[in-house]
């Protein structure tokens, strides 16, 4: 398979007055087109900030990340921005769902930024939600929705988009055991169907239904 | 979707929030317009008034000869006994072209006739039209009602040690007293105001005047204009625009305009204020949620017009409800000063208070959107 991310000699260190963190130090990572990884490490280890690297979120101090055949940070300006529209679809902790707009409405979000037509917008969203089981409960809103539900609108947005790379950060750590294993079930579903996943989590449930398990402690990756 | 609709959506969830903001605006636009057509008003009203109060032109012969002042007025070289007006420019005046603006018209002739107690000054004049220039006269009796009736102006009355009804020899023809002027500080308490017609025959002055004086409405007209206009009428004479009086009515239209827009000013600038406030507290309050549109692609720009179709949402509503609630304030204050003018409000006192509110709106709202824009999404969310 060919490679989808390529991140080589990636450092980042955080300066704050004159305390200097390493949160990563020349990581060297590949990952296929259609690979399911999980990344496991402890709290401070570094790989959310690996993460939000992958995901055009947080410049690297050092280091290069290739995406596609293509330098990510050597895209200028807004381009970042495009990069991660076209590229990403973001799963974060906590859902991060817009409390004032409907399930329908969050998921159109990336489909209003590309500039698609409201009709496009509502038939790729009602399309995803429909996929992840949430066809009757497109119009609430997240505070009127379960975790789990909340879980399922907030990967049907890093969906609806069609990016080749999914980024889950501790997509599971808000729920329960039975809803974790729906969300698992549906991350093995779009897996299935092609799509590269990266995940981060603690869980080593989660991360034992990735095809691949990386550890990373104290910004180094250990196996 | 489109983005106004996020906008429209925040602004609902965030409802106190977005009243406070279009309250203050409202409050803001309110005032202004309250106090800019309270102020057109009453300025208006004043012109109106001050344009009714007294003379703004003197007609007086053209003559090089003897200087002739009048109401503490220097109007002009006047030959007594010389060249005088005719009547007939009466008839003139009322045919130039902005002779609606004219609002009294007040012929005299002006000489000396002889009493108990030496030569006075006699003025004869159109009571009607005197009268109807000098609101400021206060009558003890009554106004004259025939040719041998007479006012006293008060120092006049006072030497010759008459009252109302009495009877005495002016020029060698018997008159009675039929009112007494209180004092007036000007040159009417030394003179002896009779009927004109009477006043011509009394100093052999048949057909002639020695002056005219003229009240014009000069709210919307330059008072230069109409002089102008009178002496191409009457080239006999010389028509002189009483500056001062335009001066003061301009400088106190003037000083209630710049009270008013000063005010004005100082509301808009706290309700702009306000407004900044809010914006910057709501976008910190959105700090999270911009992060989660930068990470999920929303270039800067899109953030931008989130926050400030935000604000064109907020400044229409403060724009609108602010000029409704203007106009009921200006109502409201228009009838407590009962000024009578005509309204102050205009459309354009309509139309760009809510241009006005928008701009200070978006205006209020450019610090938060420049903050929102340069967040760095990793940062915005603290979440990865």
């Amino acid at each position: 398979m060919s490679t989808l991310v390529k991140a080589q000699q990636i450092s980042k260190v955080y300066q704050t007055g004159s305390v200097t963190t390493t949160a990563l130090q020349e990581v060297d990572l590949s990952v296929s087109k259609g690979e399911y990884l999980s990344i496991m490490g402890p709290s401070g280890s570094g790989k959310s900030t690996l993460l939000s690297i992958i995901g055009g979120l947080c410049q690297p101090t050092q280091g290069l990340l290739e995406v596609d055949g293509f330098n990510v940070y050597d895209l200028p300006g807004e381009k970042l921005a495009d990069y991660r529209r076209e590229y990403i679809g973001f799963v974060f902790q906590q859902f991060q769902l817009i409390p004032y707009l409907t399930a329908l409405e969050n998921v159109m979000l990336p489909l209003v930024a590309a500039g698609r037509t409201e009709k496009e917008q509502v038939a790729a969203a009602i399309e995803v939600l429909e996929k992840v089981g949430l066809k009757d409960k497109v119009h609430r809103l997240p505070s009127q929705l379960s975790g789990g539900e909340q879980e399922r609108v907030a990967i049907s947005r890093a969906i609806v988009n069609k990016p080749p790379l999914i980024l889950a950060d501790e997509p599971t750590g808000a729920l329960d055991s039975q809803t974790t294993e729906e969300i698992l079930e549906l991350l093995a579903q779009l897996h299935a169907e092609g799509q590269t996943i990266i995940v981060i989590t603690h869980n080593p449930t989660v991360a034992d239904s990735a095809d691949r398990v990386i550890r990373i402690i104290d910004g180094k990756i250990v196996d | 979707m489109r983005l106004s609709h996020i906008s429209y959506s925040n602004l609902k969830r965030r409802r106190g929030k977005t009243l406070f903001s279009v309250a203050s605006l409202a409050m803001g636009v309110a005032v202004f317009v309250a106090l800019q057509a309270i102020s057109g008003t009453l300025q208006s009203d004043l012109a109106h008034q001050l344009d009714q109060y007294g003379a703004n032109l003197l007609i007086v012969p053209k003559s090089d000869s003897l200087s002739l002042s009048y109401g503490g007025i220097t109007v002009g070289q006047v030959g007594l006994g010389q060249q005088q007006i005719s009547i007939d420019s009466l008839v003139k005046i009322g045919e130039i072209h902005d002779a609606d603006s004219i609002s009294a018209v007040s012929p005299k002739v002006v000489g000396a006739a002889s009493t108990q107690i030496g030569d006075v000054l006699v003025v004869g004049v159109d009571f009607a039209q005197e009268f109807s220039l000098k609101k400021w006269w206060n009558l003890t009796g009554r106004r004259p009602s025939g040719p041998s009736e007479v006012i006293l102006g008060s120092e006049v009355a006072s030497k010759l040690a008459k009252a109302p009804a009495d009877a005495f020899q002016l020029g060698g023809t018997q008159v009675s007293v039929a009112g007494i002027l209180a004092e007036t500080g000007s040159q009417d308490d030394q003179a002896i105001f009779l009927e004109l017609s009477e006043a011509q025959t009394l100093l052999n002055m048949p057909g002639q005047l020695s002056l005219i004086e003229i009240a014009a409405l000069c709210t919307t007209c330059p008072i230069e204009e109409i002089a102008a206009q009178l002496s191409q009428a009457i080239p006999v004479a010389r028509v002189t625009p009483l500056k001062e009086a335009v001066a003061t009515r301009e400088a106190m239209t003037e000083r209630l305009a710049t009270f008013a827009t000063a005010i004005s000013v100082l509301v808009i600038i706290i309700s702009s204020l306000v407004v900044l406030t809010t914006v910057m507290s709501s976008v910190n309050d959105r700090t999270r949620e911009i992060g989660i549109l930068r990470a999920i692609g929303f270039r800067q720009s899109h953030v931008a017009k989130i926050i400030l179709i935000e604000a064109v949402i907020v400044g229409l509503l403060g724009g609108v409800t602010g000029t409704l609630l203007g106009y009921l304030g200006y109502n409201a204050g228009i009838n407590i000063l009962a000024a009578d003018a005509a309204s102050g409000l205009s459309l354009e006192l309509i139309f760009w208070p809510i241009v006005v509110a928008v701009g200070l709106a978006v205006f209020a709202s450019t610090p938060g959107v420049i903050k929102a824009t340069r967040l760095e999404p990793v940062e915005a969310l603290r979440v990865l």
